[in-house]
């Protein structure tokens, strides 16, 4: 107790500091269940009515919420296999294999990583456009794993590189195939890598606004995030409380994910086997 | 144009000879897509879903089993996220069949290969097209092409707060009178000034809420330069006009309305909503808009009593060489080119049915828009709704358009610049007017006149 009390000025500017931060999220919350006079903020009546785009039939023209979020799920997961499933073979190639050309393939994806998404939408337009996948949620998915990959397997390669090689020499010395020696003795040392990128890759998939805006315009294709642009753009009847009920209703996955995991989102900066 | 047009008549009337002697089921989906479509705008749509339901009913009586389905999207986020869908799509091959959007996108839309021309699939002189205003079905028109049909029609009025215009010495007869006033000329952009200034200096609005324009870049700019007697676009050549005397006229009144202190040089870029609050409950003295505000006024905003608090007008004359007038900037209905004739064909049916007066009708009144075609009148929804019979009486006769023209965008963007630099006192209206010529020459080369 009296440790933190010789803390306080710090504390005191902290919480002064991060103030804002707090009212904004602590009215993210309450107006979303209650209702204020328009001159006021302090909130005079409870209401669920905000949440009724969720049982509500959607008006004209615009998606039904149930399938936007079902979207959005497939889209996040999808990725988050696709990106886990790449980056976990070939970043065990790029750290043990000795192949040709390994040195520019790890070269290639420091750039990769580099682009900005934006870069590349022409050429990634008509790409889609050529392979008949453009306004389609596939043609987004491959299109965001591909993206993720380089971080992906960046991220894995460490992971691999601190797998001491004392464990697969033995393995294989015992008789093991490479792959079993992979699979059995090598991937449990990387569990924690292999979690927290799959993670990572769900919540960038969960968040992801240019890619489903520009490649998937259909209704049929539509994520959380386009349709929130949608809601505000409004420009007869913008309703903030019902912008701010969808923000919540697309902020509960993310907030409970980090609750669960984040002592295991913290690998990621951390890493391989300790001790 | 011609040949291919009866070609595709001919062909047309034979598949229907044909389809009427051996009956066979099919299935057709057509998409349609609408532009800065807010939910009162949902008649957009579902007026093509009546008119499939309609066209399946008389294909069934005939005997043949015609099953449309109808895929309807509005939420794009803003206009230029709808455009670039559409653009995007066109260029994959996705088009949705029918797009309702602004008619200035019909120059680029046609010149890319994106809309087939409606003339080829209906017939102009027939019900109900015959019926539609003609101006309005010129605007949907391009090189002498029928591109479209409109699907809206609208116009750009001048509102004065009565409660503020009362105050400052008029009477209830000369607050009536002053729509015919403005018409005729004799209440001028000038007297927007004065008295704007007078509501100011008597404290019955505040500073810089004298006079309260559009705070954006919007068509409703080109009326004051028609106000001050500018032409847009050169009716015998088809290529834009440039007069500086009155686009710098229209400069300086912005310029004198902000040093007046009845505009604030701050006033572009005002939030939407606060805007729309401020005008629909008498913060302001005198503000432009659309007839489409109604809606928002006497619903969001809560004015319960617009007719007994606002007056409305055409944009009043600048001076002499202009006069007072309006902008329409309606929707069209486009079809967009696809893999098969059929999907045009049906897509323009449905346009076709969607635009016959009941069911127009339905879009105006829900979306204080106006209607498109005469006998509009002759329906009661229409006729007994005060806003859209006294607005299209009053307005919709001196409405004009902006040019379709290929170039209408940056012409329009060039005109905002300058009158932006003007307005918040970057330039004054002279070298504002000199660098739009600059770069409107630079732009347009031959296709513009500069008087």
């Amino acid at each position: 107790m009296s440790h933190n009390f010789r803390h306080w000025p710090i504390i005191t500017i902290l919480t002064i500091v991060s103030l804002p931060l707090i009212i904004m999220f602590a009215f993210q919350i309450i107006d979303t269940f209650t209702t204020h006079p328009i001159d006021s903020m302090i909130p005079n009546k409870v209401t669920f009515e905000q949440f009724s785009f969720l049982w509500d039939e959607a008006e004209t023209g615009r998606a039904n919420i149930w399938q936007v979020t079902l979207n959005t799920f497939i889209f996040a997961t999808t990725t988050a296999v696709v990106v886990c499933t790449v980056s976990m073979t070939t970043a065990y190639a790029l750290s043990r294999l000795n192949f040709p050309g390994r040195r520019y393939f790890l070269g290639g994806l420091i750039i990769l990583h580099a682009f900005p998404t934006v870069t590349l939408i022409i050429a990634i337009f008509l790409i889609l456009q050529i392979i008949g996948l453009y306004d389609t949620l596939l043609g987004v998915i491959m299109v965001k794993a591909a993206l993720e990959l380089p971080f992906g397997i960046w991220i894995m390669k460490g992971f691999y590189d601190n797998v001491p090689w004392e464990i697969e020499m033995a393995g294989v010395q015992d008789g093991a195939s490479r792959f079993t020696v992979w699979w059995k003795l090598v991937l449990p040392q990387v569990q924690p890598g292999i979690f927290a990128l799959m993670i990572f890759s769900f919540l960038s998939g969960w968040s992801e606004f240019l890619l489903p805006q520009v490649l998937a315009p259909g209704n049929d294709a539509q994520v959380l995030s386009t349709y929130m642009t949608a809601l505000i753009a409004d420009d007869t009847k913008i309703d903030f409380a019902l912008f701010k009920a969808v923000g919540m209703f697309y902020a509960l996955p993310v907030i409970a994910i980090y609750l669960i995991f984040q002592k295991k989102l913290m690998n990621i900066y951390g890493g391989g086997t300790k001790g | 144009m011609m040949t291919i047009s009866i070609l595709k008549k001919a062909l047309l009337a034979s598949a229907i000879v044909l389809s009427t002697t051996a009956a066979y089921a099919e299935d057709i989906t057509i998409t349609v897509w609408a532009g800065g479509s807010n939910a009162s705008d949902s008649y957009r749509m579902d007026a093509i879903e009546m008119a499939a339901d309609i066209l399946s009913k008389e294909q069934a009586i005939l005997g043949n089993e015609l099953n449309i389905t109808i895929e309807k999207k509005r939420d794009f986020g803003g206009w230029s996220e709808f455009k670039q869908a559409v653009t995007l799509a066109a260029e994959a091959g996705k088009a949705p069949n029918i797009v309702a959007t602004s008619h200035l996108d019909i120059a680029p839309w046609s010149e890319a290969g994106y809309i087939v021309p409606i003339e080829d699939y209906l017939d102009l002189d027939a019900w109900p097209i015959n019926n539609i205003y003609d101006n309005l079905l010129k605007i949907a028109s391009f090189d002498g092409v029928q591109w479209g049909i409109p699907q809206d029609a609208e116009s750009r009025p001048f509102f004065f707060w009565k409660e503020t215009m009362s105050k400052i010495g008029y009477s209830d007869a000369d607050i009536e009178a002053l729509p015919a006033k403005v018409q005729a000329g004799e209440y001028t952009l000038a007297n927007v000034l004065v008295d704007a200034k007078k509501a100011v200096d008597m404290g019955l609005v505040e500073k810089g809420y004298g006079f309260y324009p559009r705070a954006s870049n919007g068509p409703d700019f080109a009326q004051f330069y028609l106000s001050y007697g500018g032409v847009l676009q050169d009716p015998a050549t088809g290529k834009l006009v440039l007069d500086k005397k009155a686009m710098t006229d229209m400069y300086q009144f912005f310029v004198d309305a902000v040093a007046a202190g009845i505009t604030r040089k701050n006033h572009i870029g005002t939030d939407g909503s606060q805007w729309y609050a401020d005008v629909a409950n008498g913060k302001v003295a005198m503000w432009h808009g659309g007839t489409w505000h109604y809606g928002r006024y006497t619903g969001k905003e809560g004015n319960n009593d617009f007719f007994g608090t606002i007056q409305f007008s055409l944009i009043p004359a600048g001076n002499e060489a202009g006069k007072a007038n309006t902008i329409t900037h309606p929707l069209v209905y486009l079809i967009t080119n696809q893999e098969t004739d059929r999907a045009e064909e049906i897509a323009a049916q449905l346009i076709n049915i969607a635009s016959e007066p009941r069911i127009n009708t339905l879009h105006a009144i829900k979306s204080s828009h106006l209607g498109i075609t005469k006998q509009q009148s002759n329906i009661e929804l229409y006729s007994s709704n005060r806003w859209a019979s006294e607005a299209t009486e009053r307005l919709l006769p001196h409405a004009s358009s902006q040019p379709n023209h290929l170039q209408y965008g940056a012409f329009s963007e060039a005109l905002w610049k300058g009158l932006e630099a003007s307005w918040t006192g970057v330039q004054t209206p002279a070298e504002a007017i000199k660098e739009v010529e600059a770069e409107l020459k630079a732009i347009l080369g031959d296709e513009l006149i500069i008087r």
